[in-house]
This record gives C-alpha cells, sequence and structure tokens, in this order.
C-alpha cells in the first residue's frame, strides 16, 4: 500500500461514485457526438433526379452504417467496463481521455474511407484509429484491474481474465485488418465488418458481467 | 489484503440501470435536434435580404417539422424507458440499432428541404422514420417479451398501450411510404398528422405518469 501514490487514496465515499459518473456522463457525451457527427460527411444530393445519385452515395451510406456500429461497440465495451469500477484516479481520466480523442476522430476515418472503401489506405486509417482506441481501452483496463486498484473488490480472477481475452481480441482483429490490406484489401474491409457483429454475439462473458455483483 | 479492499463499495450498482443508456440515447437526441439547422443556409448574393429569406420556406419547414418528428421520438424514448428497469447487452446494441436510424435523419430532411415534392425525397424520408420505428419495436419488444427487462407487476394494459404506441407510427410511415408511388399530397398528410396524434394528450400519458 505504501507504493500507492497520493492520488489513489481514496476520497470520502460518496465523492468516489460521483466522479465515476461525470467520467461516465463525460464520454457518453463524447460518444453521442462522434456517433451522431458521422451523419454529416452524406452531402445531400443538390440536383434532380435523387435516384442515381442516392444510388451512387451507397459506399458513403455503408461506411456510416459501419462506423456507427464500430462506436456503438466501443460505447458499450466502455459500459461493460465502467460498470465494473468502483472508483477512479487521475491516470484512469487520462487513459479514457486518450479512448476519448479516438473515439472522436472516427468520422474523419469514416469519410475517408467512404470515398473509396477498397483503397488500402483508406482501410489502413480506419484500422489503426481502432487499434488505438483497442489499446487505450486495454490499458484502462490494466491499470483498473491490476491489484484491484479501481475495480470491486471481489471481481472474480476468473472474470478478470474473461474481459481481458475478449477485449484484447479487439484491437488485435484490427490489425489483422490492417495488416490484411497490404495483400487482399477487400479482406481487411471483411474483417473491418465482422469485429462488430462478433462483439454483438452474446458470450459466457456477457451472461457474468451483467450479473457481476457490486 | 490492501487498504481499498477493506473500504466497503459506497453505492451498490448490482444490476446495469438504464442511466448510461439514456444519458448517450438523450446527447444523441439532443446533437441530432440541433444538427437540423445547419442546413439553413443564405443563398449567395447580395440581392434583396427578403426574397432570399422566403427562397428559404420550404428548407425552414422542413427544419421546424424534422425538429418536432425528433422530439416525439425523445418523448417515446422517454415514456418507454421509463418502463424499463434494466439493460443488458442485447438492448444496449438494439438501442444503438435504433439511434443509428435516428443519427440519420437530418439527411433526408435536408434532401426534404431541398426537393419539398420529389417521391424519391419522400420515401427517404419516410423510410427513414420506418426504420427508427422498427428501432422502437425491437428494443420494446425485446424488453417486455415475458418481462424480460420490465418490472414483474407493470400493468398489462400498459403494457399494450406502449405496444400500441409503438406500431402506430411506423404503420402510417410505411403508408406514407407506399402512397408517395401515386398519392404525394396524401404521403404529406400522413407525415404531418402522425407527430400530431403523438403529441395530442392520451390514456396513456395519464397511466404512465401513474404507473
Amino acid at each position: 500500500m505504501s507504493s500507492e501514490p497520493i492520488s489513489n487514496i481514496p476520497s470520502p465515499m460518496p465523492t468516489a461514485v460521483v466522479s465515476v459518473n461525470r467520467l461516465e456522463a463525460f464520454s457518453d457525451g463524447v460518444f453521442a457526438i462522434a456517433i451522431t457527427l458521422l451523419v454529416l460527411e452524406l452531402r445531400p444530393p443538390t440536383t434532380l433526379p435523387l435516384g442515381p445519385q442516392l444510388r451512387a452515395m451507397i459506399p458513403q451510406i455503408g461506411a456510416y452504417a459501419a462506423a456507427f456500429l464500430v462506436v456503438g461497440m466501443a460505447w458499450i465495451g466502455h459500459h461493460g467496463l465502467f460498470h465494473l469500477l468502483r472508483r477512479m484516479n487521475k491516470a484512469l481520466i487520462w487513459l479514457n481521455m486518450g479512448l476519448l480523442l479516438c473515439i472522436s476522430f472516427v468520422p474523419f476515418p469514416t469519410m475517408v474511407l467512404g470515398l473509396d472503401p477498397l483503397d488500402p489506405v483508406a482501410i489502413r486509417l480506419f484500422a489503426l484509429t481502432m487499434v488505438m482506441a483497442g489499446w487505450f481501452y486495454n490499458a484502462m483496463w490494466a491499470y483498473a484491474s491490476s491489484g484491484h486498484r479501481l475495480i470491486k473488490p471481489d471481481l472474480s480472477p476468473a472474470l478478470i481474465r474473461l474481459m481481458w481475452r475478449r477485449n484484447i481480441a479487439f484491437p488485435l482483429a484490427y490489425g489483422a485488418a490492417f495488416l490484411m490490406t497490404f495483400w487482399k484489401p477487400v479482406m481487411g474491409l471483411v474483417i473491418l465488418a465482422l469485429v462488430p457483429a462478433g462483439f454483438m454475439l452474446p458470450s459466457r462473458f456477457d451472461a457474468r458481467e451483467y450479473r457481476a455483483k457490486a | 489484503m490492501s487498504l481499498l479492499d477493506a473500504i466497503p463499495s459506497p453505492i451498490p450498482r448490482p444490476v446495469m440501470s438504464t442511466n448510461r443508456l439514456e444519458a448517450l440515447s438523450d446527447g444523441v437526441f439532443a446533437i441530432v435536434i440541433t444538427l437540423l439547422v445547419l442546413d439553413l443556409r443564405l443563398p449567395p448574393g447580395h440581392g434583396d435580404l427578403e426574397a432570399r429569406l422566403l427562397a428559404l420556406w420550404p428548407r425552414m419547414l422542413a427544419y421546424a417539422f424534422t425538429f418536432i418528428v425528433v422530439g416525439v421520438y425523445w418523448a417515446g424514448h422517454h415514456a418507454l424507458f421509463y418502463l424499463v428497469q434494466r439493460v443488458d447487452k442485447t438492448l444496449l446494441w438494439l438501442n444503438i440499432l435504433l439511434l443509428m436510424a435516428v443519427c440519420f435523419i437530418p439527411f433526408p430532411a435536408a434532401i426534404l428541404g431541398a426537393h419539398p415534392l420529389d417521391p424519391t425525397a419522400m420515401r427517404l424520408y419516410a423510410g427513414n422514420l420506418v426504420a427508427v420505428g422498427l428501432g422502437f419495436i425491437l428494443c420494446w419488444g425485446y424488453a417486455s417479451r415475458c418481462h424480460r427487462l420490465i418490472p414483474e407487476g407493470l400493468d398489462k394494459g400498459l403494457i399494450q398501450v406502449a405496444w400500441a404506441r409503438t406500431l402506430l407510427a411506423p404503420a402510417a410511415y410505411t403508408t406514407a411510404f407506399f402512397a408517395s408511388y401515386g398519392h404525394p399530397y396524401f404521403s404529406v398528410g400522413v407525415l404531418t398528422f402522425v407527430p400530431i396524434l403523438y403529441i395530442w394528450p392520451s390514456r396513456f400519458d395519464h397511466r404512465h405518469l401513474r404507473a
């Protein structure tokens, strides 16, 4: 305990909860704005007839939907991680800020990807953004869970390991998408699309996590 | 045994509450409803300001109308999730799908403002609202099935009224979608009428507030 920095000394009870709530509220705001701004990259056609012009926008609309699901997945992951926290400190605030930096950046690679979904550089830019987000996410979990620093004291080692296994898959999958573009760009795109689908599937982890007692 | 382990968790959070789902959704609705105004741009030129403003009237109408539509959806989301007790991962995902349709609304709204009676513009708008309706159906269907995520004792009548209100809008917007093929004015009528139905005080509101 003597090695713990001063910021780790728990504040009086209510403040700890209030501050986790504020960090959640701040993050929810950032996620909400990032996810809503995605639509601004879709420029409405200005001339008639609309049909052919809208059809030409299908790649951009697809990129919008894909990016929406990716940000949604990141938010659900954030929700799951913060559910297990019991308090926070300055280091966690800044690791979280790193994650939010990546999330708020997403509309940009989405716009680039929508211009030409098969351009390997566009796929790499998107994948790299998500790899960065994934590392910040896992860094948060590493920091919060090591020695039960910020998580609930009765979380079992099995749940902590399960959380690791599930979330390390996130940056690894996007890393695979990044590398795949050097061989077959379309495969990179397929991986980008499959990751949210993979996280949507119900898993043993969810059953445990959502039942986790405080 | 560290000192931290000896300190009890301040407020237990045994099940996942709807707090964060509501926070994210409120943020999304608030931003969508605010982004609509960005579509109003004064046409370039130095001529008569009054004429240039008057030329914007279809866009102003589309702005005001869509604002009300999004407002109705927010009120509906608020009412529905008031009945939901807790969340699980599936509901979080279904809500993300619902929000995906909500966030798309500024796009067809801008197109409808530019081409008010174009059938394609109308279908895109009505289609988008049908998608939002499907999102509501998925969320409410999942949460209310066998009282999965709603309170055990929630009144059956209330659940049915909630269903009726969830199904009404997508049914009407589907009608508007298909009517646009031959009867665009009928579509406009339906699109205009639906929000009024929801804003009008109903039995649901009374029961709901007493629930």
